[in-house]
């Protein structure tokens, strides 16, 4: 029986529109909404959607980097949501970010070794002379040079800086790390780089990881389970393998025929998604995704499909399966 | 666009509240009591007590603020013990003086400092630019003070053909008009100039060139109007630092309007002009910053008003 | 063997080689930026003279020279001995001058700096916290920005009784609005850095991360600024003791020179034109120095 490290139940994360003379909330971007699910201890689980689908606010809401507003986020039998400011500091330790834009992500005024030793500062751990070595073995560990610790962020190419950012996540000894598209920035050549690294890290630590990204051919490597989100819903989860041979959601079935297939030979139908993403300030009725669905039928528009687990392990939300 | 205004109208009133409070307080705390002001050093302490019993300045200070704007909005700007005339009346002698000044200093400003930035951007690093932005980081340094002294001095005096001082037609005005608008020519010199080297880089202007407009046309019809909304901005921001300067302009020209009113009454700690003149201030200041993002509005569409 | 041998023969060249690379570095930095480098010396010239001063000044401000009128009893003009000249009172011209240098930084540098402490204070919590903090502490900046400031600061410094302290409190009570803007302005850019939010997600408190991570990307703007401040509270101090509302005299001030000075203009111009024009290039040194450091640091805003 896999071990759960992180349930997520009706997380919601609504940005108010405000108009008026008094500023009056008008309405909301519902950037998510109401989105559920696991992680088990020690796997990867994959989070893929368009620009805008709200996969980035669902793993900064989980840190409560973003406040959500409404959900719980259950994590080593704790309550995120409702923790105070200060126990959740205390056990920001367990749980790490690494950002998309290795450019931003490191302050440009201090040298790598302040950076990888500032977490440990936080949080009391150590000693100084302990920091500066740990700080050396996480940076071999991660592919740099030690006396890089020496040196200013800009002095680095892009993949180096994601190797930075990848050891300052794991200065804290952390079990979950969220990947926040952590290689779209990065040249096709430094991708795979990173993403061997991720995975050798997590072997050797134990690590747990919510990866983030735009792209299914990214994460189908690295993941064990992969979930599809679509204007900040929930469009389908399953295990790897499953999900590709067998996707049942319209919209994954779309996705996946849009993966290039490296055999000329092989001839698939390739099904184009139709208009563009609706706003999320204004999604459409019903399923959110009828106006761009081959197979819509009318109740799609009238009624929002349940988010069931028609196989063991394979969960969608579409009125095709209910 | 209705709900913008109401929400600026709003602002401008808060503003307005805003100052009042801080000058009441300012009032409140100065030295000297009014009430012995009044009756002079030598009267008894019981007919002071009652002078202060009469005016309500034995009440608590939040009531004594409400009575004051109760006034406040009856037009009852209180009474000057020391000029021995309302505040009212002494504010209208000397109002039709000010605003001619502050029109005479701002279209000093604008007039000369607009075209002056224009010129300045169509000879952008060449000697004219360099002396222009040299004279104007002269006249953005100078005290308006310094300036009028210069100015009386020198124009006045020397060449004896402007008046010294005082009030009273169009030659009285012209001296003090310029000491007003100078520091504010210079920096609307810069700014124009600034924003239209700027705007004269952007591709809209290279396209417009390239299809061959000639220059002069290019900048009037292409590169002002947006050349133009910076110095739109701060034409409403610059009265309140205009009326600083008011104050002493009046001061050195012996010009009888409300700055000079302004500094006599604070010499003199008579509050309720003092008070007055500071609130007068702050309408012009406020209300002209209102237009000001009425006009910027209709200038630039992209600004949204809702 | 060989490298350690060859090392003290090279390393002389190198260093010259170094130096006159940094000479020419600096010439070329003189003319790129000449207003940091025109602007930097009249400031320094002036701290030199401000601090300095009792050591400058051949003669007592404050004390009347026993042949310091002539036998009619006006102000003697310029010469050898009383350079630019003696006041009505027959005090020596530049000796007040050197020591209005002093009064004039001293309100310009406190009030600043007064400013820039409550205007960063404001603006850092402005920008960082949002809502409706900053909502409040926004509206309180545009009415302070709204005010008649000279009007406002001369009424306050009456109130408190004139005096050089007076004057750099009212003006630095006044003056902060500009700077919290501008910092606001900046904590808003740098707070959404994905640095800042990594600083966050490892655990930092909100202060931590203004102190360690926001703060130190603000410093620029800030001394930019301050530059300029410090010019216009020179300006403004020469005002309020013009009106008669900053240093009182028999202390010198620029301010308050110029205003003994304003009745005789015609038969002493020199007691109108030393302080003037010292007040000009001071306020010009300020002001380019500003300006120059803005071209020089903040490549964006400067234009």
């Amino acid at each position: 029986m896999t071990e759960t490290l992180l349930t997520v139940s009706n997380l919601k994360k609504y940005f108010p529109i405000r108009k008026g003379v008094l500023r009056r909330t008008v309405g909301y971007v519902k950037a998510v909404d109401d989105v559920n699910f696991t992680v088990h201890k020690g796997e990867t689980l994959g989070i893929v959607g368009e620009s805008g689908c709200g996969k980035s606010t669902t793993g900064r809401s989980i840190l409560r980097l973003i406040e959500p507003t409404s959900g719980d986020v259950l994590f080593q039998d704790k309550n995120l949501t409702k923790l105070s400011k200060s126990s959740l500091r205390h056990l920001r330790q367990k749980m790490q970010i690494v950002f998309q834009d290795p450019y931003a992500s490191l302050n440009p005024r201090y040298k790598v070794g302040k950076i990888l030793e500032r977490p440990m500062q936080i949080h009391g751990l150590y000693t100084p002379a302990e920091r500066s070595k740990r700080v050396r073995t996480l940076l071999e560990r991660c592919g740099l040079d030690p006396s890089a610790a020496n040196k200013y962020p800009h002095e680095f190419s892009g993949g180096q800086r994601q190797r930075i950012g990848i050891a300052r996540a794991l200065t804290l000894n952390p079990s979950l790390i969220v990947l926040d598209e952590p290689v779209s920035a990065l040249d096709v050549s430094v991708q795979s780089q990173i993403i061997n690294l991720l995975e050798d890290l997590q072997q050797e630590f134990g690590l747990t990881y919510l990866f983030i990204a735009h792209d299914l051919s990214v994460v189908r490597h690295i993941s064990d389970r992969i979930a599809v989100m679509y204007l900040g819903q929930m469009a389908e989860l399953a295990e790897s393998l499953e999900l590709f041979d067998n996707p049942l959601h319209p919209y994954t079935q779309a996705l996946l025929s849009a993966i290039p297939v490296p055999d000329p030979e092989v001839k698939r139908e390739r099904i184009l998604l139709r208009g563009d993403l609706p706003s999320p300030a204004n999604p459409p009725s019903g399923c959110p995704f009828h106006t761009r669905c081959k197979d819509a039928m009318d109740v799609c528009k009238a009624k929002k499909p349940v988010w069931k687990e028609v196989k063991p392990g394979h969960h969608v939300a579409c009125h095709l399966y209910s | 666009m209705a709900s913008y205004i109401i929400r600026r109208l709003i602002g401008a009133v808060v503003v307005l509240f805003g100052i009042s409070i801080i000058t009441f307080i300012i009032a409140y705390a100065a030295p000297g009591d009014p009430a012995r002001l009044i009756v002079g050093a030598k009267a008894p302490q019981s007919v002071v007590d009652a002078v202060r019993h009469n005016l309500g300045l034995d009440q608590p200070l939040p009531i004594q603020y409400i009575h004051y704007v109760g006034r406040l909005l009856q037009g009852n700007l209180g009474f000057s013990y020391h000029n021995n005339l309302p505040v009212t009346e002494l504010l209208g002698q000397r109002l039709g003086n000010t605003v001619q000044l502050a029109l005479g200093g701002w279209i000093v400003e604008l007039i000369l400092g607009i075209p002056l930035g224009i010129f300045g951007a169509l000879y952008h690093r060449r000697i004219a630019d360099y002396i222009l932005s040299f004279l104007s980081l002269v006249g953005i340094s100078m005290p308006v003070f310094v300036f009028g002294m210069w100015l009386i001095q020198n124009v006045a005096h020397g060449l004896g053909i402007l008046p010294l001082g005082g009030a009273g037609g169009i030659s009285h005005l012209i001296l003090p008009s310029i000491t007003l608008g100078v520091t504010g020519m210079a920096f609307y010199q810069r700014l124009m100039k600034s924003s239209m080297v700027e705007v004269m880089g952007q591709d809209y202007i290279r396209t417009a060139r390239a299809f061959g407009v000639p220059p002069r046309r290019v900048i009037t019809h292409h590169a002002m109007r947006n050349g133009l909304l910076p110095a739109v901005t701060y034409a409403g921001m610059d009265i309140a630092q205009l009326f600083g300067g008011v104050v002493l302009t009046e001061t050195v020209f012996n010009y009888p309007g409300i700055g000079q009113l302004a500094w006599q009454s604070i010499e003199n700690l008579d509050f309720p002009v003092i008070m007055a003149t500071v609130l007068l201030a702050a309408v012009f200041v406020v209300v002209a910053n209102f237009v000001v993002d009425i006009v910027y509005s209709v200038i630039d569409p992209r600004i949204s008003l809702s | 063997m060989n490298n350690v041998a060859l090392e003290p023969s090279l390393s002389p060249g190198a260093g010259s080689v170094t130096q006159t690379k940094r000479k020419f570095e600096l010439l070329k930095f003189v003319k790129r930026y000449p207003s940091v480098v025109i602007g930097g010396l009249i400031v320094l010239v002036m701290v030199i003279i401000a601090l300095f001063a009792p050591v400058i000044a051949h003669y007592d401000p404050l004390k009347p020279m026993p042949d310091g009128l002539t036998q009619l009893g006006a102000p003697r003009p310029p010469s050898h001995e009383y350079i630019l000249g003696t006041d009505t009172q027959g005090r020596d011209v530049f000796s007040r001058v050197l020591f209005g240098a002093r009064v004039s930084l001293e309100v310009g540098f406190f009030a600043g700096l007064i400013s820039l402490f409550i205007g960063a204070l404001l603006g850092v919590i402005s920008g960082y916290f949002g809502g409706w903090v900053d909502m409040v502490i926004m509206r309180i900046t545009d009415m302070v920005l709204a005010f008649p400031f000279l009007l406002f600061v001369v009424a306050l410094v009456a109130a408190l009784s004139p005096s050089v302290h007076n004057v750099f409190i009212a003006i630095g009570v006044f003056g902060w609005a500009q700077m919290a803007r501008i910092i606001r302005s900046q904590v808003l850019s740098v707070k959404e850095l994905e640095y800042v939010q990594a600083a966050k997600s490892l655990g930092a408190s909100a202060w931590n991360i203004i102190f360690v991570e926001v703060l130190p990307n603000v410093v620029t703007p800030v001394i930019i600024y301050l530059a300029l401040a410090i010019g216009q509270n020179i300006m403004l101090e020469a005002a309020l003791s013009f009106l008669g509302f900053g240093v009182q005299p028999p202390n010198p001030s620029w301010g308050n020179m110029i205003q003994e000075g304003m009745g005789y203009y015609q038969l002493a111009p020199w007691l109108i034109y030393a302080p003037g024009i010292s007040l000009l290039v001071a306020t010009i040194g300020f002001n380019l120095l500003g300006d120059g450091l803005r071209d020089w640091l903040d490549p964006k805003v400067g234009k």
